[in-house]
């Protein structure tokens, strides 16, 4: 075996041996495929107990049946998730987790060997915790986000599941042993939230809100206690909210800023241009006085850790620049988000 | 027709297809029994199936999908055995290939190759090399796009002739 480029290895591989099944096993497989009725220790019940399984079998069934067109049918994670998976990464929200480690690889195939998984429409509000799963190159393979229902979502999709069933692995992997250090530094926590704002994940970005203040938004510096605030368990749910809210009132014009939080996302916060390589400056812990607008978020939120983005707009007029604060206050130890508030040039 | 009968006629079909798969996924040896689950598992997640795919992509998804699950047992009966796991020697059935590897040597040193690479590089192998499916069929199994097939397929092939060089230095110096 001396010469060896790509068509050598395309013909030696095409010419490999093919077997067929042996007729023994044909047949077998065959018998077990038209007689397999239900797992082995089955069979050994009465026929009484048989009679009763095939009603429950039927009713089963009959559900499903009905079901079938909400697309109710029930999946594994292994069918959903197909790949070896090498690494793990997570978060719970305040701390990040990651292990390649076979304890835990074995830990996660054990905890989701047994859950069973049916599509749903309804859009679970509380998923704070996440995993996301990277097979042998580096390739990220599925994003699971769960919580404390009875729901996951992965790679989008929402699937019912039994109550906590992750439970088991997080147990063992949201520990001390398996976290990427300590709290990711507030720079880290604003470039994943201005990331999360960006994709719109709002499911993600709600467990970085603070749990009793919720997440007040403002147009403006002034911040004031009528900016509108969310309650930490609607954000995931903010987007999809067809009621419009009155922000704030716009600059120069003195009428009320009316739109559904997406729009106001779109228009007003507008994380496109606050990522870490579209903004001109990023100040932690600095509030600077831009534009004639009173900045209040320190009167607002004393204490508070700021981290503002500034974006200088086009380089031929100074009346377009824009900037983003993210203001953290403490919550039992943990920096949590409570406002993101926007600036921009106002006459 | 029912569910059954179905399922038996993919299986005449497209027996061999999957057994082929599984020799060369897991080895020889498990291939028969890991043969049947995959027709069980069929029966039981027919309703899962849907016909856009065809019957015989869908039956190689559930193959490696029971493939991947009985790596993973052997991988996890060696850590309970305290076996420390070594590339090299990964599947049992490497050191008894059985007859299907006897008619040349040469098929042996290939399937051990094979084995030696990563699951990814092994499955798009057998599927686009050993098995000739064609890359549509192929992203469609593995769920990846068809640039993510020809790329993978591309690194695989380099992959198992670096081994096989190696392998063939190893035994010149020798």
């Amino acid at each position: 075996m001396t010469k060896q480029n790509n068509s050598w290895v395309d013909h030696h591989l095409s010419s490999m041996p093919k077997p067929s099944v042996s007729q023994d096993k044909h047949q077998e497989i065959k018998q077990t495929i038209m007689n397999d009725k239900k797992p082995g220790t089955f069979r050994r019940y009465s026929a009484i107990a048989g009679t009763a399984a095939a009603c429950f079998i039927v009713f089963l069934l009959a559900i499903t049946f009905i079901n079938s067109q909400q697309r109710m049918t029930m999946q594994s994670f292994s069918e959903i998730i197909s790949g070896d998976i090498a690494k793990i990464a997570g978060t719970d929200g305040t701390n990040d987790y990651v292990s390649d480690s076979n304890q835990i690889l074995q830990a996660f195939h054990e905890a989701t060997e047994s859950i069973e998984l049916v599509e749903t429409d309804t859009r679970s509000k509380a998923l704070s915790q996440s995993i996301t799963l990277y097979d042998n190159e580096g390739d990220k393979m599925a994003d699971i986000q769960f919580g404390d229902e009875a729901a996951i979502n992965i790679n989008g999709t929402y699937y019912r599941t039994g109550d906590g069933e992750l439970k088991a692995f997080t147990d063992v992997f949201f520990t001390e042993k398996y976290a990427t250090g300590k709290q990711l530094s507030t720079r880290k926590q604003a470039y994943r939230i201005i990331d999360l704002l960006m994709q719109k994940n709002m499911n993600k970005l709600m467990s970085f809100v603070h749990p009793e203040k919720g997440l007040r938004f403002s147009p403006h510096v002034s911040v004031s206690a009528d900016d509108v605030t969310i309650p930490k368990h609607d954000i995931p749910g903010l987007l999809d909210q067809e009621d419009t809210y009155t922000w704030g009132i716009k600059a120069g014009k003195g009428s009320p800023i009316e739109m559904t939080p997406n729009d106001y996302i779109e228009e007003y916060v507008r994380p496109q241009l606050f990522t870490p390589d579209s903004a001109d400056t990023i100040s932690i812990n600095e509030i600077k006085q831009r534009g004639n607008t009173r900045n209040t978020i320190l009167d607002m939120y004393p204490s508070a850790e700021t981290v503002e983005f500034y974006n200088d707009g086009s380089a031929d007029t100074e009346m377009d620049w824009r900037s983003l604060t993210l203001v953290f206050q403490n919550y039992n130890g943990k920096r949590k988000l409570v406002a993101i508030v926007n600036n921009q040039w106002s006459p | 027709m029912d569910e059954r009968q179905t399922v038996a006629v993919w299986f005449d079909e497209y027996g061999n297809d999957i057994y082929h798969f599984l020799i060369y996924r897991v080895g020889p040896h498990e291939a028969e029994d890991l043969l049947q689950e995959v027709f069980i598992k069929a029966l039981k997640r027919f309703h899962s199936y849907q016909k856009k795919s065809g019957p015989k992509t869908w039956l190689f998804s559930v193959a490696r999908n029971v493939a991947i699950d009985e790596i993973r047992r052997q991988k996890a009966r060696k850590w309970k055995d305290h076996i420390p796991l070594e590339k090299t020697k990964e599947p049992e059935t490497n050191q008894s290939p059985q007859s299907i590897f006897a008619e040349k040597e040469e098929y042996r040193i290939i399937y051990q190759a094979i084995r030696t690479l990563k699951a990814n590089y092994q499955d798009v192998l057998i599927l686009r090399g050993i098995k000739e499916l064609s890359i549509n069929e192929t992203a469609d199994i593995l769920k990846w796009s068809e640039n993510k097939v020809r790329l993978t397929q591309h690194r695989a092939r380099i992959a198992l002739n670096n081994t096989l060089r190696g392998w063939d230095t190893h035994d010149k110096a020798k």
